[in-house]
C-alpha cells in the first residue's frame, strides 16, 4: 500500500490534541532496528530537542517545532517499558 | 616626661592615621574580642546600623538587638580566630533595609606581644553589585545556549534523516555533504551543552536527584561509548572492577562525570597509547581511578585544570579548539555531592601521563540534595 505523506503541520496538530487528551494515537514510521515499517500505537510522553537525557523539553505552539525535533513516547505493544524517541520529520502519518 | 610624651604623640598619630583609613573606606570593619563583642567599629558600620562607637562598644550582637544570619557565622569565625590564630574568610547574605545584599568577611588575628591573640579584626565588603553582573551573565549564556540548541538538534536530526534516504535515494556527493553537515552540527550540539551544563551549575539551578546506581555495570555501559574512538586510536584499554557497589547518585550527574574524564583521557592518549580504568570500594566511598600515558600536566597547571576555561599548552598543542570547562564541570559536580578529584603527574604506572582519582561517596549527604538538574526521562536510543 502506498502510504500518503501529510503535512508536519498536520502531525503537530495530532499530537498536541494527543497531549491535551492523553489519549493514545498512531503513527506510520519508517523500518528502525527493532520494529517493520509501519503503524505504531503509542503514548505521547513529550517533545525534545534532542534524544533524552540531552536536549530540552519543548512545547507544541509555543516553541519552534522543527522536523528535525524528537518526540518521544512508550510503545503500548512493546515488552518493556522503555521510552523511545521518534524524529518527527520521519512521521509519515498520524491518527 | 618628655620621652613619654613623645611616644604618645606618635601613638596618636598613628591612631590618627588608622581612623583616617577606616573611616574612609566604604567597607565595614569592626574589632571583636574573644566574647563577639566589639571593640571598635567604624563609621560605615556606624551608617549602616544606624549606631554610634559608644552604642557598640564592649557588645554584642544579641546585646544590640542585630539580629540576622551574619552573627553565628561571625561568632564560628571568631573562636576560629582566636583559637587557630589564621585569619578566616566566608560569605553571607542579608537583608538590609528590605533589600537582599551579599557580603564577603575576612576576620584577622591580630597578635600581644606574647604571640596570643588579642582581637579579630573583620573587614567586611558588600559584593552585591558584583554576583548581579555575574548572575545576569550566566542568565544571559543560559538564554543563548538554549537558543542556540534547538535549532542544531534541529539541523542534526533533519540531516539524519535525509541520510537515512527515507525521502529519497542521496548521490555519493550529496552523502559526503550531509555527513559534515551532521559532524559539525555534533561537534556545535557538544560545545553548547558544555555551556549550558557550566551556566546550570553556576546559576546553582543544580538538583541531585539520587537513585540507585549499580555503578560498575554503569560505568561499563559508558565505556563502551568510546569503543569506536577507542579502536580508531588503537588505544589498549584496560579496565578493572574489584567491587559491586550500589551507590545513591544521580545517573545523570555521573553520567557526565564518567564521560567527561574518560573523553580527557582519550582525547589526549597518543596512538597506540595507554588507558586504565578501575573501580574499587574504600571504607564508604568509590574510588573510580583513570590513567593515561599521554602528554600529561605541568606541576603549575595542577591546580588551574579544574578553572573554568582553562587548557594548559600541552592540551592545546594536541588539540587546538576545546572549551576548558570540562574538567571544571566534574569538579563543581563533585563538590555537589561531597566527592572530590585528584589528579597524579606523570602516571605512576606509567611514568608520563595522568592519573585522575574519583572519589564518590557511596550515599550523598542529605544538605547536598536541595537543588538540581531539571528533570528528564532516563537514557534511551531512536528506536
Amino acid at each position: 500500500m502506498k502510504m500518503n505523506f501529510i503535512d508536519f503541520k498536520d502531525i503537530l496538530k495530532v499530537i498536541k490534541k494527543g497531549f491535551a487528551t492523553g489519549k493514545k494515537i498512531e503513527i506510520y514510521y519508517p523500518e528502525t532496528e527493532n520494529n517493520p515499517e509501519g503503524w505504531r500505537e503509542i503514548k505521547l510522553y513529550n517533545i525534545t530537542t534532542d534524544i533524552p537525557p540531552d536536549g530540552e523539553e519543548l512545547v507544541v505552539e509555543k516553541d519552534y517545532i522543527s522536523p528535525g525535533h524528537i518526540l518521544n513516547a512508550y510503545d503500548v505493544f512493546a515488552k518493556d517499558k522503555k521510552l523511545r524517541s521518534f524524529i518527527l520529520g520521519k512521521i509519515k502519518n498520524i491518527r | 616626661m618628655e620621652n613619654y610624651k613623645k611616644i604618645e604623640d606618635v601613638f596618636n598619630q598613628q591612631e590618627r592615621r588608622f581612623r583616617a583609613i577606616t573611616d574612609n573606606t566604604p567597607d565595614m570593619i569592626a574589632r571583636f574580642d574573644e566574647d563577639c563583642r566589639y571593640v571598635y567599629v567604624n563609621k560605615t558600620m556606624e551608617d549602616i546600623f544606624g549606631m554610634s562607637q559608644k552604642d557598640f562598644f564592649w557588645k554584642n550582637d544579641a546585646e544590640l538587638g542585630i539580629k540576622g544570619e551574619r552573627t553565628p557565622l561571625f561568632c564560628e569565625a571568631i573562636n576560629y580566630v582566636f583559637n587557630k590564630k589564621e585569619k578566616k574568610e566566608f560569605y553571607f547574605e542579608e537583608n538590609i533595609k528590605n533589600e537582599r545584599r551579599y557580603f564577603y568577611t575576612i576576620l584577622i588575628p591580630e597578635f600581644f606581644q606574647d604571640g596570643s591573640v588579642a582581637s579579630a579584626l573583620s573587614i567586611t565588603r558588600d559584593i552585591t553589585e558584583i554576583k548581579e553582573i555575574d548572575q545576569i551573565k550566566s542568565e544571559f549564556i543560559s538564554i543563548t545556549t538554549h537558543q542556540l540548541r534547538s535549532p542544531l538538534s534541529a539541523i542534526n536530526w533533519c540531516s539524519q534523516a535525509l541520510l537515512s534516504e527515507e525521502s529519497g535515494e542521496l548521490g555519493e556527493d550529496q552523502r559526503n555533504y550531509l555527513e559534515n553537515i551532521r559532524e559539525a552540527t555534533k561537534k556545535l550540539i557538544k560545545i553548547t551543552d558544555v555551556f549550558l551544563q557550566t551556566t546550570i551549575l553556576d546559576l546553582e539551578m543544580f538538583i541531585i536527584n539520587p537513585e540507585e546506581v549499580e555503578v560498575a555495570d554503569f560505568l561499563k555501559k559508558i565505556v563502551k561509548n568510546f569503543k569506536e574512538k577507542i579502536e580508531e586510536k588503537k588505544i589498549k584499554l584496560t579496565e578493572e572492577y574489584n567491587d559491586s557497589v550500589v551507590l545513591e547518585n544521580d545517573p545523570r550527574a555521573l553520567n557526565i562525570i564518567f564521560q567527561n574524564m574518560i573523553l580527557n583521557a582519550v582525547e589526549y592518549s597518543p596512538e597506540n597509547g595507554l588507558v586504565d580504568i578501575s573501580l574499587k570500594k574504600e571504607k564508604d566511598t568509590v574510588v573510580f581511578e583513570i590513567g593515561d600515558n599521554g602528554c600529561g600536566i605541568k606541576e603549575e597547571d595542577k591546580n588551574k585544570i579544574f578553572a573554568k576555561f582553562y587548557r594548559s599548552e600541552k592540551a592545546r598543542s594536541i588539540k587546538a579548539y576545546g572549551t576548558g570547562l570540562d574538567l571544571y564541570i566534574v569538579n563543581e559536580l563533585l563538590l555537589k555531592m561531597k566527592g572530590k578529584i585528584e589528579v597524579e603527574s606523570p602516571n605512576p604506572k606509567f611514568g608520563k601521563g595522568c592519573l585522575f582519582r574519583v572519589t564518590l561517596p557511596i550515599v550523598i549527604p542529605k544538605k547536598s540534595c536541595d537543588d538540581g538538574l531539571p528533570e528528564s526521562p532516563s537514557k534511551c536510543c531512536c528506536d
